[in-house]
């Protein structure tokens, strides 16, 4: 295994979860559901997140199922060995891609709001070297990392959006259930695919303290996910208005810029905001990051993980810079969001209805 | 064949070892003959001109002979003169001793002659060595193998002052002195307790330095203990001269720019922490004492935390971070400020900054740098010179060239601000061991706010938290109470809670027993009946 204390405790679990959700999605949430649904859009936010819940809830049952055992070995007892092996490597190319998107993302981010002449390749390169330099010591102590980052992230990101307030127009929440059933349907699922970062507890069912929380664990984490979410597209539809929304590229950013911190000390709290993306993005990418490291750990039985690490590097950074624009990256993010559910929902579905059908079993560990 | 190779090697290494080893050589037994085991002392002492060699006749007819070696000006001549000598030469000359030499004989003198207070018997050259080097009165005695070390260690000392590095406003004046015994009692003073064990080695090969370990048995976590005890034993150092030779041989981590052991020169700072499960390390001639485990929260903590009422020991601690936060970033996010996002300040301050800025012809990075280096340069400077010369120092630099500067447009009068809250925020910082880390990584993350602006600065800030997280101390996580948080610890962290309230030891030590304050005033205030003080 990995080290040893590579264990996590259930509120690191939890914190894990939750940092790695909150990413993406804080910029772009906003756009996306306003799109799908106009004013109802934190409707829609409200059902992507128990959508989630339920895709969680596979998660959670296989891991019941076969506490202790990685998903490799389980899926191997339930489909075989070489479909397994192909299950583990596409979900290895899958958390390439996804720590891609994110590095990328930021990078995209970065350019357009903080430093507009710094070479992006130098922003994915840094952020990757730091992510590197955390998940090399393990797992724990990547969930430590994110353990100490949750309050610095999540107070100021209430505080600042707070500020949105005294501004804020609650009528254009108004016309309420107006949309479609079929848009509120199809806008649902693509919130849920907002959720992509759930799926890391796949792999790291087996580096639970308690498994027997897991229930526990993914309620809350998404819960609070769906909270955060909720809060940032309620503030940003009031603060902007929904029309403007659907406009602006990354809407969650765009109205921070519009805050003036009470007291005038700042005039802007941009800088402020991305230094908590800084946060949000690191999080996210190193628990995907270690994540496939691991998974890739998995498929070979290796003796330790650290080399995979430096396998994926080139990788990460190839995707991650391949994209010629955001347009282009914004397709690769969806490409993601849709192997978020394949790999994340779809495949450990059909492995556990295999299981219950072929009454396989994990020990009782 | 390899196997037995290796095995050879070992029992070489072993060897080797213990040729190196501090501890007194003890195979080499003493002799029958005085004359003979004078003659070994010597050799081995030889050339060394502070050694008094005394010998003498006890009692009548001059039978009994007797020498004593000590060094001069080691020993407190008053004992060696009135303990020593004059029970053994002048008392015993009034009585008739039958001549009887034998273990009835060396039992009189020591048990019945002797008037000194700590007497032992020794039977080799390496105890008798060490004892003359440190100190100690040997007595040889004629006839037999084996000599008295009689402790009259004493020298000129300094006496117990007032720490002046920890100065606090409420609490105990005593300080550490540089000597181990004094140090020893200042905490032993302390905690009446037999549980507080004391543990003595010598360390350094030359120096023979005495370095104690101290703990609380049943509260400090055994393999704690055992963790510090190994790592000292493993130190093989030629000399050990001031505690942080040992701090620097047995932390975990020396790429670390952070201190994995607290320092102090308070004994009432020993004592706390050791009743919340650390192990002090004191070494002798230095009045700093280590204590391990430690964490990055306890840096910032000085000991007045605990005497003065918790609102404003809260408050001050608040601030001492803010100020820890200024002390790090300050130069570097006016960089970042002015060079990347002059948009982000209010337009009124960016305009008076230009405004400010305008004569000047270096860049900001510039003359940050210039700034902080020359501020750095005047810090070593007022610590180098003395007492009333370092002032000056600090009112001819800061006050006359600071102005001169400014009038010369060499720099801004805002970069004088920002670099005077910047020294002034690390002063704040109790610890002077993380107060000067955090000057140093202040460079780095002005040199990364010079590259990448604010992205820069959290570049390194993550990456020192990246660094903090991993980092142990003793097996301690360094940021303790934040990782695996609990409830109960967060009551002694950024604040500091009510001392009622913090019924448990700080649990990065893992202490055996966790009971701290048994809350009882409740019991006498039921009894009076006053309901409204409860809860």
């Amino acid at each position: 295994m990995l080290t040893n204390n590579d264990l996590i405790t259930v509120p690191q679990a939890v914190v894990l979860m939750i940092m790695t959700i909150l990413e993406i999605g804080l910029l772009i949430l906003p756009r996306e559901v306003a799109v799908y649904a106009g004013s109802d859009g934190w409707i829609l936010v409200i059902i992507g997140g128990l959508l989630a819940l339920a895709g969680s809830l596979v998660l959670s049952t296989l891991i019941r199922r076969f506490p202790g055992d990685t998903f490799i070995e389980y899926s191997e007892k339930v489909v075989g060995k070489f479909l397994s092996i192909v299950l583990g490597i596409s979900l290895v190319i899958y958390f390439t891609f996804a720590t891609a998107i994110v590095i990328r993302t930021f990078a995209e981010v970065t350019n357009a709001f903080m430093l507009q002449n710094t070479p992006r390749e130098f922003i994915i390169i840094t952020q990757m070297l730091l992510t590197v330099y955390i998940i090399r010591h393990g797992i724990e102590p990547t969930a430590r990392i994110a353990e100490i980052l949750f309050p610095i992230l999540i107070v100021p990101i209430f505080a600042m959006y707070l500020n949105a307030l005294p501004k804020a127009d609650f009528t254009e929440l108004l016309p309420v259930f107006n949309t479609p059933i079929k848009s509120l349907a199809m806008g649902s699922l693509n919130t849920m695919f907002s959720f992509f970062g759930i799926e890391i507890l796949l792999m790291l069912g087996p580096y639970l303290k308690r498994p027997d929380k897991i229930y526990w664990i993914m309620f809350v984490s998404v819960g609070v996910a769906t909270l955060i979410y909720l809060f940032v597209v309620i503030i940003t539809f009031v603060g902007i208005g929904v029309q403007n929304t659907k406009l602006l590229i990354w809407p969650g950013m765009t109205i921070i810029r519009m805050i003036t911190a009470p007291g005038k000390v700042f005039e802007r709290l941009d800088a402020l905001a991305m230094a908590l993306w800084t946060i949000a993005s690191f999080t996210s990418s190193n628990s995907l990051y270690l994540t496939g490291a691991i998974t890739f750990f998995h498929i070979t039985k290796a003796r330790e993980f650290k080399f995979f690490i430096t396998i994926m590097f080139p990788w990460i950074y190839f995707i991650a810079s391949l994209p010629p624009n955001i347009v282009a990256t914004e397709r690769l993010i969806y490409l993601v969001k849709l192997g978020s559910i394949t790999v994340g929902i779809f495949i450990p579905a059909v492995i556990l209805l295999l299981s219950i059908i072929l009454k396989k079993k994990g020990g009782t560990a | 064949m390899s196997n037995i190779f290796s095995k050879l090697y070992n029992n070489k290494k072993r060897e080797l070892y213990f040729e190196r080893d501090m501890s007194p050589d003890k195979s080499r037994k003493l002799k029958t003959d005085i004359k003979e085991n004078l003659r070994i002392v010597h050799e081995y002492l030889s050339d060394c001109d502070d050694v008094i060699t005394r010998t003498f006749y006890m009692g009548q007819g001059n039978k009994h002979q007797m020498s004593l070696m000590f060094i001069d000006g080691m020993v407190q001549m008053q004992t060696v003169q009135d303990d020593i000598l004059k029970p053994l030469m002048l008392f015993t000359r009034q009585f008739p001793l039958e001549y009887n030499v034998g273990e009835k004989f060396f039992n009189m003198v020591k048990e019945g002659l002797l008037t000194a207070g700590d007497v032992k018997e020794i039977d080799n050259f390496g105890e008798v060595i060490l004892g003359i080097l440190s100190g100690d009165t040997i007595l040889f005695i004629d006839k037999m193998e084996k000599a008295l070390i009689i402790s009259t260690r004493g020298w000129e000392k300094r006496g117990v002052q007032e720490p002046s590095t920890e100065a606090v406003i409420r609490g105990p004046r005593d300080g550490f002195t540089e000597t181990y015994r004094t140090n020893v009692a200042l905490v032993r003073r302390r905690l009446k307790d037999p549980n507080l064990k004391v543990k003595t080695i010598k360390l350094g090969r030359h120096t023979r330095t005495d370095v104690g370990i101290m703990y609380i048995q049943g509260v400090a976590k055994p393999s704690i203990v055992d963790e510090v005890l190994k790592r000292l034993n493993t130190v093989d150092i030629s000399c050990v001269l001031e505690s942080g030779y040992i701090e620097q041989m047995i932390e975990g981590d020396w790429l670390s720019p952070f201190p994995q052991l607290r320092r102090t020169e308070r004994p009432d700072v020993v004592a706390a922490l050791l009743v919340e499960g650390n192990v002090a390390i004191l070494c002798d001639n230095t009045p700093f004492a280590l204590l391990a485990p430690t964490t990055f929260l306890s840096l910032f903590q000085s000991p007045e935390d605990y005497y003065e009422r918790w609102y404003i020991v809260s408050m001050i601690r608040i601030l001492r971070f803010i100020a820890g936060f200024f002390a790090l970033t300050f130069p570097a996010l006016y960089i970042a400020m002015t060079t990347f996002h002059p948009g982000m300040l209010p337009t009124d301050l960016a305009l008076s900054i230009a405004a400010a800025r305008e004569g000047v012809p270096f860049s900001a990075v510039l003359e940050t740098l210039i700034m902080v280096v020359s501020l750095e340069v005047l810090r070593e400077a007022g610590v180098r010179l003395p007492g009333p010369i370092g002032q000056t120092i600090g009112i001819v630099g800061g006050l006359v060239v600071g102005e001169a500067a400014v009038r010369a447009d060499i720099v801004s009068p805002i970069m004088v601000i920002v670099v005077a809250v910047n020294a002034i925020s690390s002063f704040a910082i109790p610890s002077y061991s993380v107060a000067i880390s955090f000057r140093l990584l202040t460079f780095i993350l002005i040199a990364l706010a010079s590259i990448a602006g604010l992205y820069g600065i959290m570049l390194g800030l993550l990456g020192l938290t990246i660094h903090l997280v991993t980092l142990k101390s003793f097996g301690a996580h360094y940021l303790s109470p934040f990782v695996s948080f609990r409830f109960s610890e967060s009551k002694d962290t950024i604040i500091r809670g009510p001392l009622p309230s913090m019924e448990i030891r700080p649990g990065y030590t893992r202490p055996q027993d966790f009971d701290r304050i048994n809350d009882r005033r409740h019991d006498t205030i039921d009894k009076a009946g006053d309901e409204s003080a409860d809860k």
